[in-house]
């Protein structure tokens, strides 16, 4: 857990950019779109530094930047007057982050670990987008119960129940699809 | 094979971490006993150390770090 214990602005910035990857990828899992998930963490980051002072010492900074970054979306959202846009991933940036992580692997791995990754990543898409962002922050992001209910606002009993069928749903098109000829 | 009713979201919980330490132990107990149970628990857990292990690998990109270290840095000058 990534807390602000000293408040100090070292502690905070090291707190903050540590988040940084893990934000990109949520901000990617809701947006779907490379230059809005940038907009949304750059967004996430201004609003987090001229709000430090009211964090308390001993929040937890990590679920407090995915809440600001979750706040962020649906304000944009708002702003579109329309729902969530299950708009096509950035084919090209997805290539590229992929290919970094397998970068050390032997060919032969890499491409499998790439196609599992590819079959997650699509199946994730098919999910609604209330399921995908509690599979994202739990499965991804390695956040509580109780860290993902205080950033997506409900109790933590909803947020497992969430998950339960979210992984349900994940599960059954993996296995749907690795039953395909 | 489905767990004893009573496990099947004790089971997940467990996997989660979730489990408070007397729920766990209580758990763990069941687990050395019932064949059913640990099935269910060893096939919950293979599922999820696959999706854990395959999970996109984003990277925020260079430009994007520098901006968020530049936002950072303005408001929060270096301690050194």
């Amino acid at each position: 857990m990534v807390m602000a214990e000293a408040h100090g602005c070292t502690d905070f910035r090291q707190a903050a950019l540590a988040c940084l990857d893990g934000l990109y990828g949520y901000a990617m899992s809701l947006s779907h779109n490379q230059a809005d998930a940038e907009d949304l963490v750059q967004d996430t980051y201004v609003k987090a530094v001229r709000a430090m002072d009211q964090l308390a010492p001993d929040s937890n900074v990590k679920s407090w930047l995915y809440a600001i970054l979750r706040n962020a979306w649906l304000n944009q959202i708002r702003h579109l007057q329309s729902g969530p846009q299950f708009v096509g991933m950035d084919d090209e940036h997805h290539e590229d982050t992929i290919g970094r992580a397998c970068s050390n692997d032997d060919p032969y791995n890499s491409y499998v670990a790439r196609a599992e990754r590819e079959s997650i990543r699509a199946a994730l898409e098919q999910l609604p987008v209330l399921y995908r962002e509690v599979i994202v922050l739990r499965e991804f992001e390695g956040l509580s119960y109780q860290e993902i209910a205080e950033i997506v606002h409900c109790p933590a009993g909803t947020v497992m129940s969430r998950l339960d069928r979210a992984r349900k749903r994940l599960r059954t098109l993996l296995s749907e699809w690795s039953q395909r000829p | 094979m489905r767990p004893c009713s009573e496990n099947q979201s004790r089971i997940i919980r467990y996997l989660d971490d979730e489990l408070p330490g007397w729920e766990r132990a209580a758990l763990e107990s069941h687990l050395r006993r019932c064949a059913r149970c640990r099935r269910a628990a060893a096939d919950a857990s293979s599922f999820l150390d696959t999706v854990r292990s395959r999970r996109p690998a984003y990277r925020a990109p260079i430009t994007l770090r520098s901006r968020v270290e530049s936002i950072i840095q303005d408001v929060l000058p270096s301690e050194r």
